[in-house]
């Protein structure tokens, strides 16, 4: 049953991805991986988790059916290494299921083989089992069909009907590239059917726990040094971020003519340091409760100013967030400007958990292990909006002014808002002539495209 | 020009092989317990395998997954597996391993 699940599997792998695009394909190959994992690992399917994670998988590889970007293609990646290296140990963390998702993709198959035949030859009571004889496989492969190529030639030059018949049969069917995709498909379905671990690395992963444990290096000299120098340290840096956010508050309060012009310079020099420096603020925080100070019984003042501190980073954070959509309104949605809020919204989580872990004395791993499935949803979630479209709706409609090129070297997801914009807006020859070409070419794309390319636009295509 | 294609074909296929025994080779050399093959492929073997498949990969992305890099990326993971098979099944070499004698303080004592 395994064998012939795989064996078909291969076949629709060949089927859907030889000499094909991306588009419903993989939706298909997503929904097809997670059968066969659930036919090989049906218990595992009653975690929630799992079914989570299948879900996750599956919505990726849906929206690479509506809208087919490099990110959605990521988080589809990112999503099935989740989900197989989830079944092969599902209490391990999120980053360990990577790990094991990718060795599970590439070795698998050559893994469990190697595991098993070492597993029985150390059993005794197993029955040694017999080596294959190449030589004689060989043999009668090999013999009878040298002999048979040869009388059929004999007969052929016999009888003219036979001749006929044998000139008829025509292999030029055989793909051998199909073939050879096929193959590749059955090799990547068995390594995938039965996850398998990196057994060092998920097996240090699942003794590290997340609580903080107090050291036999507890000595309370030292950690009275140590909490005073941490007291004066973050004292000192909450001072200087409360000036920092007045002046800063004076700065976005100010007239707005200046500050329309300054925000260019302003966000670009000035938002990367923000973002180290916050960056830093979660390093200080990490080294300072690194150890026994979180068990010194005096160590209450210095918790609140820590705190403290991470409460007004996160102000800090607003701050950006208000100077970067200020800038989004007055020159336009790009990439880069979304690629900052979503660090911002990172950066937010990663002082949440700092607080967490501060409070409820947990250790570095615990944030290591939190964070990663903060930036795992984050990646999910922004895969599931097509910004191409939002950013060239934005820019078009919204936004004070834009960069026209680039709208137009944006991915084809942006081609039917930027073609209805020609009925909109007025617009300059040359990018009326530039818009006309691209849709014309994406339109060409979509018409010529075999089913398993398909993508939501042929059905919007379809309609209109 | 096809004897000057043929060599280079020949050169740069044992080049790989060359980089692939000895590169496999090390990771007994460097291991903590070498002739233990089952400590060498569960601690040795999967990074090893997912770092050359890294580097395949971006073999595979800097050609544009051109056919040629295709076969090559193919016939290298092949022959990388290939390779470990015979280390870890059939390869009989035993390596030998540097430990340290302790030197006897006392050794004439009964």
């Amino acid at each position: 049953m395994k064998k012939l699940a795989l064996f078909i599997a291969a076949l629709l792998f060949s089927t859907l991805f030889y000499d094909q695009s991306i588009g419903l394909n993989l939706f298909l190959f997503s929904i097809l991986t997670v059968v066969i994992l659930f036919i090989n690992n049906k218990s595992h399917f009653k975690n929630r988790k799992t079914q989570i994670y299948s879900a996750a998988y599956l919505i990726t590889g849906l929206t690479i059916f509506f809208h087919n970007s490099t990110l959605s293609i990521i988080a589809n990646f990112v999503a099935f290494f989740t989900l197989i290296g989830h079944l092969s140990e599902t209490k391990s963390s999120i980053y360990i299921n990577w790990l094991n998702g990718l060795y599970t993709t590439i070795a698998g198959f050559f893994h469990r083989n190697f595991a098993l035949a070492n597993t029985k030859s150390k059993d005794e009571d197993i029955e040694e089992k017999e080596p294959i004889d190449y030589l004689h496989w060989a043999k009668i492969i090999l013999i009878p069909a040298v002999i048979l190529i040869t009388f059929i030639a004999l007969y052929k030059e016999g009888n003219p009907v036979f001749s006929n018949i044998i000139d008829q049969i025509d292999f030029s069917f055989v793909n051998i590239q199909w073939l050879l995709v096929a193959g590749l498909g059955y090799y990547l379905f068995n390594n995938i059917y039965a996850p398998i671990e990196v057994e060092p690395a998920t097996e240090l992963d699942l003794k590290t726990e997340n609580d903080l444990q107090k050291t036999s290096t507890f000595s309370l000299p030292k950690l009275k040094q140590e909490n005073q120098l941490g007291v004066i340290l973050i004292s000192l840096l909450n001072a200087l971020i409360v000036l920092y956010l007045i002046t800063d508050v004076a700065f976005i309060t100010s007239d707005f003519e200046i500050k329309a012009s300054l925000f260019s310079a302003q966000v670009h020099s000035g938002i990367n340091a923000l973002i180290a420096s916050i960056v830093i603020a979660i390093m200080i925080l990490l080294y300072v409760f690194r150890g026994n100070l979180n068990f010194y019984e005096q160590n209450k003042t210095l918790k609140r100013l820590a705190y403290t501190w991470i409460i007004l980073n996160i102000l800090l954070v607003f701050s950006i967030t208000f100077k970067n959509s200020q800038y989004i309104y007055y020159f336009g949605l790009t990439y880069k400007r979304i690629g900052v809020l979503v660090y911002l919204i990172l950066a937010t989580i990663g002082l949440a958990t700092t607080l967490l872990k501060i409070g409820s004395i947990k250790n570095n791993w615990y944030l290591f292990r939190v964070n990663t499935q903060a930036a795992f949803i984050i990646l999910i979630a922004s895969s599931t909006v097509n910004w191409d479209y939002h950013i060239t709706n934005y820019n078009f409609n919204y936004a004070k002014s834009m960069d026209f090129k680039y709208l137009l070297n944006l991915s084809d997801n942006n081609t039917f808002i930027l073609n209805e914009q020609l009925n909109t807006k007025a617009l300059d020859e040359e990018d009326v002539a530039q818009i006309k070409s691209k849709y014309h070419k994406y339109i060409y794309e979509l018409r010529t495209s075999n089913w398993q390319e398909l993508q939501y636009d042929n059905f919007k295509l379809n309609s209109k | 020009m096809l004897g000057l294609i043929l060599i280079a074909i020949f050169f740069g296929v044992g080049f790989t092989f060359l980089i692939l025994r000895i590169s496999i080779s090390s990771m007994f050399w460097f291991s903590k317990k070498p002739n233990d093959k089952m400590y060498v492929f569960k601690n040795q073997f999967p990074y090893y395998m997912m770092v050359l498949s890294a580097i395949l990969a971006t073999i595979l992305i800097g050609f544009d997954f051109a056919f040629v890099a295709s076969y090559y990326a193919l016939g290298v993971y092949c022959f990388a597996l290939l390779i470990w098979n015979f280390k870890l099944k059939h390869c009989k070499k035993t390596y030998t391993t540097t430990t340290r004698l302790i030197e006897q303080h006392h050794p004439n004592l009964p």
